[in-house]
């Protein structure tokens, strides 16, 4: 067993709310990370999975904060410690790699120099050396024609240039986790399979941990060891990405993967999930009930916990194993 | 606050009332500013009850008094009542600064309803000749039309219209162009109605709104106008009082009566940022509305 | 390339609105009520001064015609004759000019210099006391009549103090510097408000983007994060705005000069029209256009080497 990188435990969210002023959207959140290693986070959009990355970079939106739990990177506490630690951390140990490319890079800067920032801020090197680095990174993220490029503007660039700058930039430093917040859903459909094999590759010749939020659950499939299913700020299935997708046991996992075009489909119908999940954490009953098939009473009643089942965690009170057995 | 509330409140009858009521807690911009403005014409009104000296009556005994009970400004150069000339000049400024406010108001929003509805060489033609009027200095236009014209209130209404215009057609036409993309003026087009007919019916009313927040702050750059102008010797002529020309009486006795130039000078800056809150007041109210 | 063919479209429109500017200077002679001349002159004046001003400006000619002449006068540089210094107005003009120059650069400083930490310091705490504060900054600057700040900082800090002349311009370069600093402090305190208020709404807006995300993720220091990233895109609308409002500003600095005495144009155009000195006037209004014609081209110009983006017409 490899040593924790990243260890989340029991992290609790609020974000601004209208009505009542602060809505809790992360609830006892558990998430282990060991180095090189790669875990999924997957679940529909407003489950949280984005607001948990940026929680650990200690970047959430105004008015977000963190009110209960705890976040340690390599034994740093990264909720209690000075901004000079942290800043020692984000950028040369932890990378991220962002959903919107163009949002994420300043529209104003030249994208050579967005990338040899990460350099001057953590490394010595004079700017002679800098540049020559940052043609070095980009060569490696296969840009082509890099003296050129890097003297460019964001806009100037094509969606899937944009995105290996920003991915040049996460590695620059050589970190040792890569936070990667759905970096391909911007890109256009063959840019996707092109970014994604950079990815692959880059993990395996650098030995990097990789937190991956998507939906796209074949992605997920194909480069992560673990996955976690989040819906409504609460972890509900937690195990081997294999296993998870080709028997999930909770059925919020299950309409994933049914509704996932890409994934084989075993031992359950095809459905998709109707309706819109809540957008926050919901208390005293299971929050998937309203949408959920197998729900009865005891789902709007009591708050199923995660527990375990054949080899994995679920959070659910009619775990399907129990059905599928029946089926036999 | 309450009180002010309640006299802003009570001219709209019935179940109005605690809407209205309403509407001012939750916007407390609003509220100040109209409590402030209602305070301050008050105050301009009932000059003669609050001060009892006549704002014009010289006493060339007494120039130059230090503030006393009878004065509580002191007296100016001529040795008129400072406190009693102040509330009277704030009817005049106030007062002409609201009324030169109406005639650009009318040009720059049909000007601007023009430009945005009709484009073309009318849009053309018309945002041409707003470069140009832009290219000036707001106070180097206004004064070289003063100069020309001849000083008094004619030649200030006419020269802030030729100006002022512009920020008007501006915002218009700005949001003429929104909403035509927005669609109902296609619908109404779709529907078969004429072109003027869609103009007046249909588009005045939404665009109408942010020219009138716009106004409130058009209030406060025409206030400052005339003070300017008043200053410089070529606004309002005496021997009315008027807080530009008393800063400019004040102006040479600055060193030993400086309440002379100041008082005129918080008079304006209390009264701008009444109107102020008052215009951020309803912008943010309009923001709740869309 | 892009870059060039911009360039050229906003010169020429620039050109087009000179000419513009031009004509309404013209035009500004055709609005004296009566006969121009005698207006101009006062009841007082001899029948031969209104001939010679009839003649000077050509008045008994047809509108065209003069038009024509006053351009071809314009575009040599003759700005005409001073009815009052007998001298030209052009060299009148060209020894205020510094002075007005001076007077708006070194304002515009201290107005970046206040406005910048205030806006970041309100952006910063947006919502909370701070913020509060910096907001109601442009409320009351705004409402202030531009020449009236000068009089409160001459009451502090010249007339008690005497830490600066309440007036005048002096002789060297040392005495010059002195007597622009409270006009120039006056002027920033008129252009401050619009300033902090574009800013510091920019900033909010910019401050809660992914670019500031991502530029803190980084690991950068928020010196980097604030003054390389947020507040160079920040300047971008702040830029425009002051260029848009450029009239309203570079105007409040007539009266000023003529508070604090200052030998600059807006000093020239007033004592031009207390001396009913129409030719001064006339002139020193189209150079005026002329200024804030050059401010607003080059405020595109610059907008267009901060952001890259405005030669593609995005």
């Amino acid at each position: 067993m490899e040593s924790t990188l990243l260890e989340v435990s029991g992290l609790a969210v609020v974000m601004p709310d209208r009505g009542s002023g602060a809505k809790p959207v992360i609830e006892g959140l558990n998430l282990q990370i060991g180095r090189g290693e790669a875990v999924g986070l997957v679940g529909e959009s407003g489950c949280g999975k984005t607001t948990a990355l940026l929680s650990v970079l200690g970047l959430l939106p105004r008015g977000g904060r963190v009110t209960a739990g705890a976040i340690r990177f390599d034994g740093v506490d990264m909720l209690n410690s000075g901004r000079r630690t942290l800043r020692g951390i984000l950028g040369k140990r932890i990378g991220v790699i962002w959903q919107d490319p163009l949002a994420a890079l300043d529209p104003v800067m030249r994208v050579g120099d967005q990338i040899s920032e990460v350099l001057l801020a953590h490394e010595q090197l004079d700017r002679r050396r800098a540049r020559a680095r940052v043609h070095e990174l980009m060569r490696h993220v296969e840009l082509p024609d890099v003296e050129r490029l890097a003297r460019r503007y964001p806009h100037e660039l094509s969606g899937g240039q944009r995105q290996r700058v920003v991915i040049a930039a996460a590695i620059a430093a050589s970190p040792e986790l890569l936070l990667c917040d759905e970096p391909t859903t911007a890109l256009d459909v063959t840019v996707q399979d092109q970014v994604l094999g950079l990815l692959g590759r880059l993990r395996q010749e650098l030995g990097v941990a990789l937190l991956l939020i998507s939906h796209d659950l074949a992605v997920v499939r194909e480069m992560c060891d673990r996955v976690c299913v989040m819906y409504a700020g609460r972890i509900v299935e937690q195990g081997e990405a294999d296993r998870v997708f080709s028997t999930p046991l909770h059925p919020y996992s299950a309409g994933l993967v049914s509704s996932s075009p890409d994934v084989d489909r075993v031992g359950i119908r095809p459905h998709g999930i109707p309706g819109l999940p809540p957008g926050r954490v919901v208390d005293g009953s299971c929050a998937f009930a309203d949408r959920c098939a197998f729900a009865d009473s005891s789902c709007r009643e009591t708050l199923p916990e995660l527990a375990q089942v054949d080899g994995r965690l679920v959070a659910c009170h009619h775990s399907l194993a129990a059905l599928r057995e029946a089926d036999g | 606050m309450s009180s002010t509330i309640e006299t802003v409140a009570e001219p709209s009858a019935g179940k109005l009332l605690p809407r209205v009521g309403r509407q001012l807690v939750r916007n407390p911009q609003l509220s100040v500013g109209l409590g402030l403005l209602t305070a301050l014409v008050l105050l301009f009104l009932l000059a003669p009850v609050i001060s009892g000296e006549n704002p014009n009556y010289q006493n060339l005994l007494q120039t130059l008094a230090g503030p006393s009970g009878s004065h509580p400004l002191g007296t100016d150069s001529l040795g008129r009542d400072a406190f009693s000339r102040l509330l009277y000049a704030g009817r005049i400024d106030l007062g002409i600064g609201i009324a030169a406010v109406l005639a650009p108001f009318i040009l720059g929003t049909t000007l601007g309803l023009l430009a945005g509805y009709l484009g073309g060489w009318v849009d053309a033609v018309i945002m041409r000749v707003l470069e140009i009027v832009v290219a000036f200095p707001f106070y180097v236009l206004v004064i070289a039309i003063v100069f020309a014209l001849g000083s008094g209130v004619r030649s200030i209404f006419i020269a802030i219209t030729a100006v002022a215009w512009v920020s008007y057609a501006r915002i218009v036409r700005g949001e003429v162009l929104v909403a035509r993309r927005v669609g109902y003026v296609q619908a109404a087009k779709a529907a078969g109605l004429s072109t003027p007919r869609i103009l007046f019916r249909h588009l005045t009313p939404n665009v109408l709104t942010q020219a009138l927040v716009y106004a409130m702050s058009d209030i406060v750059m025409t206030i400052l106008a005339i003070v300017t102008l008043g200053f410089l010797g070529l606004g309002v002529q005496p021997p009315t009082a008027e807080w530009g020309s008393m800063m400019q009486d004040g102006y040479q006795y600055i060193s030993i009566h400086p309440w002379l130039v100041t008082a005129p000078g918080i008079a304006v800056v209390v009264t701008g940022v009444a109107l102020s809150l008052i215009g951020d007041g309803l912008a943010t109210e309009l923001g709740r509305r869309q | 390339m892009k870059r060039r063919r911009y360039i050229a479209g906003r010169l020429g429109q620039a050109c087009l609105v000179l000419v513009g500017v031009t004509v309404l200077t013209f035009l500004l002679i055709h609005i004296v009520p009566g006969d121009p001349a005698r207006t101009i002159l006062g009841v007082h004046a001899t029948t031969r001064a209104v001939r010679e001003l009839d003649q000077q400006f050509g008045l008994n000619r047809s509108l065209p015609v003069q038009l024509w002449g006053y351009f071809g006068r314009v575009l040599q540089g003759n700005l005409g004759t001073s009815y009052y210094y007998h001298s030209s107005a052009g060299s009148l003009i060209l020894n205020a000019l510094p002075v007005t120059i001076w007077l708006i650069t070194l304002g515009m400083l201290i107005a970046t210099v206040v406005a910048v930490p205030l806006a970041i310091w309100a952006a910063t705490r947006a919502g909370r006391i701070p913020d509060h504060v910096v907001r109601v900054v442009p409320m009351v600057g705004l409402g202030m009549p531009p020449f009236w700040i000068g009089f409160v900082l001459l009451i502090l800090l010249s007339l008690d103090l005497k830490i600066f002349p309440s007036g005048g311009y002096g002789s060297t370069f040392g005495q010059h510097v002195q007597s622009l600093i409270l006009p120039a402090i006056t002027v920033a305190a008129g252009t401050m408000p619009l300033l902090v208020r574009s800013l510091r709404a920019s900033l909010i807006e910019i401050l809660d983007s992914d670019y500031i995300r991502a530029a803190a993720a980084k690991g950068l220091s928020r010196r980097r994060v604030l003054g390389r990233h947020a507040l160079r895109n920040a300047m971008l609308p702040t830029v425009s705005v002051l260029a848009v409002n450029a009239g309203f500003w570079v105007g409040g600095t007539v009266v000023i000069e003529q508070v604090f005495n200052l030998p600059g144009l807006g000093n020239l155009m007033l004592t031009g029209v207390l001396n009913r000195d129409f030719q001064v006037v006339q002139s020193v209004a189209l150079v005026y256009g002329v200024m804030i014609v050059i401010v607003n081209l080059a405020a595109d110009l610059l907008y267009s080497y901060i952001d890259p983006r405005v030669v593609l017409g995005e």
